[in-house]
């Protein structure tokens, strides 16, 4: 029972980004699907794990998360029971991502159940990182599988990369299911860093402090109360824009590249709300000095909308760049077109995101969520579609129509909400 | 008296939960009013109502007469805020945070802030998130005295601090309501506090006010009274007595608050002697919350 | 005032059952008779003994008020409040002395120290109730 209730806790924190990562996976296996020949070379079995590999990943990471907040509970350090059945559920969810992501590929495909073997690694080494005992550590921990992928695509490194990421699991396992037989030194060091075990924004918070020294307040904005300085200054923009990079050179001259970059481009805005949700309790000392609620609500329309413009812009000018970079052929048309779409479609949906209940699985929430996937693989078709046969202009107006009518009818309806539903 | 604040039939639910129920309030200038009642009361949502940071149900909510809406921008930035968990802010630095926030307020006072700073022994370099949660409580304190407030809502603001800054920040509340005649309304489970400071006592209970009273008023009204040579039970209906135990002929009640009735004469008039003692306001409090909990 | 004074002269018990400006009140009477406060002495202002005590403000406004209706403190524009010069001037009678002496020599056989005072409040909290 404990295990269940951990897992359901740990997917439930990871809920909203969820979706992308399954989107990310749905689109790496067609391509996979598609363009992996009959016959598969030890080089291209190689490649397709690494590619099956990424969303486990992800995924792994993403888990970590509401591993990590479960973890900073004062029982992970004395109650046996509790740790085990964490790492049990850990485990488990690791297990069920490579049974989703993987397996059936695998099957159609016919590559060897062995190739299962990778995924699962770099999964539980993602995962169980975030039990290290310094920061210093967790990051590599954390950094580890992407480097491990590296190594795992070439015929000459894909042994020994494979020995080292069992190494390394068995390792990370052993020392979470077995913290007594670590060393008395490291184990102190678990105790003192429990205040940062116990802040899971602090990376956040240390990068914003950082960034903080050059901030200066002229004006009353509530920029500074809604999100952190490094997404504010768009920062947030330049993460992904490595994580593509990242990408691009992994699946080197692949068409499908362009079309799994652009998913991060919703992924630019979308933690501009994640953070103004964490945030919306520092507006309550200033919140009395707005003439009206509607006009608190309507700047912090302006207020998020600005700040996932400015982020998109960064990463859309580092994107170009990459792209030109790694692809032969780039397509101009097809990103700016699909830039433009998703950039209309955040902003036009944006309002309900205010409203958006981040830590919990409810019926708007996945109304929400199913509504941006729907709309996003929608773009996707038409443009991959019917590019050829779009006029330019007529697509350009029709979507900015449809994204004014959408926006003017969720800007209505947050108005109308009470400030409590908003700042909750 | 000029009513700073009016409550009129104040709703307000959660779920199917009904925290405020009709509830009618009035506070007048000048007023120091101490807000008790147990955990998930209500206090803070009614402390939040009148915000505007919670909208009732029903009911109106007016202060100077005037609902939220027709507030002047003027009297919004005059009114000083403590919620009970502190507000965040956890990348800035305190002399960051305070510049911060001067921002939304015209009548900020700088010196006044600065002063603020330098008594309760605020690092201004320190950042937020490293203060202790005390001061964390100091920060929001300075953040809503600095504005020189002509109305003051803390929702426990004393919590966190530690005696000696609690008697500091006291001492400071009392020089601000000399000088501006503020008027605040506080909640707080600290009673020994809210009798130094308060000149008006509320109780929140099932939703209501069910008691609002002068504090010296109450003070001279309540007591624990132990009635001897008791006969009959009926004579006791007329007496303003709650919470009695019966023990032989020896009744003993508690006054829970002011009366117009001379109770002392009515006993001699039943030929019972009596015997009477003054009660504190915790004691006070604890037997009138007796039936809640 | 001194601060030094103003801790010697008040000692406020906000948990005792008694009303904090009647604490005032005693104990600035009390003051006055034993010749800590002399006649013609300026009180200190209801702002820094509030802000002093961590008294509300109205509370040592009230205590101050009944004080001057008492003809204890006497109000004088653009200075303060100050001693009334008859105060210290009063002499206890021989009769009260007596009355006193003899009831502390009763209560004795009985009761100690911290009872008979304690009793003596109750009946003057007692006798002030009938009084209002």
């Amino acid at each position: 029972m404990h295990i269940k209730y951990h897992c359901v806790y740990i997917v439930q924190r990871s809920f909203f980004v969820l979706p992308f990562i399954i989107l990310l996976a749905l689109v790496f296996n067609w391509v996979l699907m598609r363009g992996l020949p009959e016959e598969l070379t030890t080089e291209l079995m190689l490649k397709a794990t690494t590619v099956l590999s990424l969303p486990v990943i992800f995924c792994a990471l993403l888990f970590g998360k509401g591993f990590h907040l479960l973890k900073s509970h004062f029982l992970w350090l004395q109650n046996i029971r509790f740790r085990h059945s964490l790492l049990h559920a850990c485990l488990i969810l690791v297990a069920l991502s490579v049974a989703i992501f993987c397996m059936p590929v695998i099957y159609l495909i016919g590559l060897p159940w062995f190739c299962l073997l990778a995924p699962l690694l770099f999964g539980i080494i993602g995962l169980l990182g975030v039990t290290a005992q310094s920061v210093v550590m967790s990051f590599f921990w954390l950094g580890l599988p992407f480097f491990m992928l590296i190594g795992f695509q070439h015929p000459a490194t894909w042994q020994a990369t494979i020995m080292l990421a069992i190494c390394s699991a068995s390792y990370l396992i052993f020392t979470a299911y077995f913290p007594n037989k670590i060393s008395t030194k490291t184990k102190n060091k678990a105790t003192n860093n429990r205040r940062r075990q116990l802040d899971n924004t602090w990376c956040n918070t240390q990068v914003a402090k950082f960034i903080g020294h050059f901030c200066h307040f002229k004006t009353a904005t509530l920029t500074h109360a809604m999100v952190y300085p490094q997404t504010k200054y768009g920062f947030l923009a330049i993460y992904f824009a490595i994580l593509s990079g990242i990408l691009f050179w992994l699946t080197q001259g692949s068409p499908a590249a362009p079309y799994l970059i652009l998913l991060f481009i919703f992924s630019c805005q979308f933690p501009i709300n994640h953070e103004t949700s964490l945030h919306k309790s520092q507006l309550r000392p200033i919140a009395h000095t707005f003439v009206s609620s509607q006009a608190l609500i309507r700047a912090l329309l302006v207020t998020t909308d600005l700040l996932a413009l400015r982020n998109i812009m960064i990463f859309s000018v580092l994107f170009y760049g990459l792209v030109n970079a790694f692809i032969e052929h780039p397509i101009p048309l097809f990103y700016a077109l699909a830039i433009w779409s998703f950039v209309l479609m955040y902003h036009s949906i944006h309002p309900l995101l205010l409203i958006a209940n981040f830590k919990k699985i409810t019926l708007s929430n996945s109304l929400i969520a199913v509504a941006i996937i729907a709309w996003q693989v929608l773009i996707l078709t038409l443009l991959s579609l019917y590019l050829p046969a779009i006029n330019v202009y007529v697509y350009l107006f029709a979507s900015l129509f449809l994204a004014l009518g959408v926006r003017f009818i969720t800007q209505r309806f947050i108005e109308k909400q009470p400030l409590e539903r908003v700042l909750t | 008296m000029t009513a700073i604040v009016e409550v009129t039939n104040l709703d307000k639910r959660y779920a199917k939960h009904d925290v405020l129920t009709t509830l009618n309030f009035t506070i007048n200038r000048g007023d120091v009013v101490g807000l008790l009642g147990k955990n998930g009361a209500g206090k803070s949502t009614l402390l939040e109502c009148l915000m505007n940071l919670k909208e009732p149900n029903s009911g109106s909510i007016k202060l100077w007469g005037k609902t939220w809406q027709t507030l002047t921008q003027a009297e919004r930035e005059r009114i000083g805020f403590v919620a009970q968990s502190s507000a965040g802010y956890n990348w800035m630095k305190v002399s960051q945070y305070l510049d911060y926030m001067s921002h939304f307020f015209e009548h900020w006072d700088h010196t006044y802030c600065d002063q603020l700073v330098e008594k309760w022994q605020l690092d201004e370099n320190q950042y937020i998130d490293q203060l202790s949660g005390g001061q964390k409580q100091i920060l929001d304190v300075v953040q809503a005295l600095s504005i020189k407030p002509e109305l003051l809502v803390l929702d426990e603001p004393v919590a966190h601090l530690d005696p000696n800054m609690r008697r500091q920040f006291l001492s400071e509340l009392m020089e601000l309501c000399c000088e501006q005649n503020t008027t605040v309304i506080f909640s707080t489970h600290i009673v020994s506090d809210l009798e130094r400071i308060a000149n008006k006592v509320a109780i929140l209970m099932s939703g209501k006010i069910i008691h609002h009273h002068d504090l010296d008023d109450l003070k001279n009204a309540i007591g624990k009274v132990s009635l001897s040579g008791v006969t009959n039970a009926q004579d006791l209906e007329m007496l303003p007595l709650s919470n009695t135990i019966s023990q032989q002929d020896t009744v003993t009640g508690f006054i829970l608050e002011p009366s117009t009735l001379d109770w002392q004469n009515v006993v001699k008039d039943l030929g019972l002697s009596y015997r009477y003692s003054a009660i504190n306001l915790e004691d006070w409090y604890l037997e009138v919350a007796k039936h809640a909990y | 005032m001194s601060e030094q004074l103003i801790n010697l002269i008040y000692l406020i018990n906000a948990q005792s059952g008694v009303p904090i400006y009647r604490q005032i009140m005693d104990q600035t009477t009390h003051a006055i008779v034993t010749g800590v406060l002399q006649a013609d002495q300026l009180m200190p202002s209801v702002r820094s003994l509030a802000s002093h005590l961590q008294i509300n403000p109205m509370t040592i406004s009230k205590a101050f008020s009944n004080l001057e209706n008492e003809g204890v403190l006497i109000r004088k524009r653009g200075v303060g409040m100050l001693v009334a010069s008859n105060q210290t001037s009063r002499t206890i009678s021989t009769d009260t002395t007596n009355a006193l002496q003899t009831f502390i020599d009763l209560a004795k056989q009985d009761l100690s120290n911290d009872e008979i005072i304690a009793l003596v409040q109750q009946h003057l909290a007692m006798s002030r109730k009938k009084g209002k």
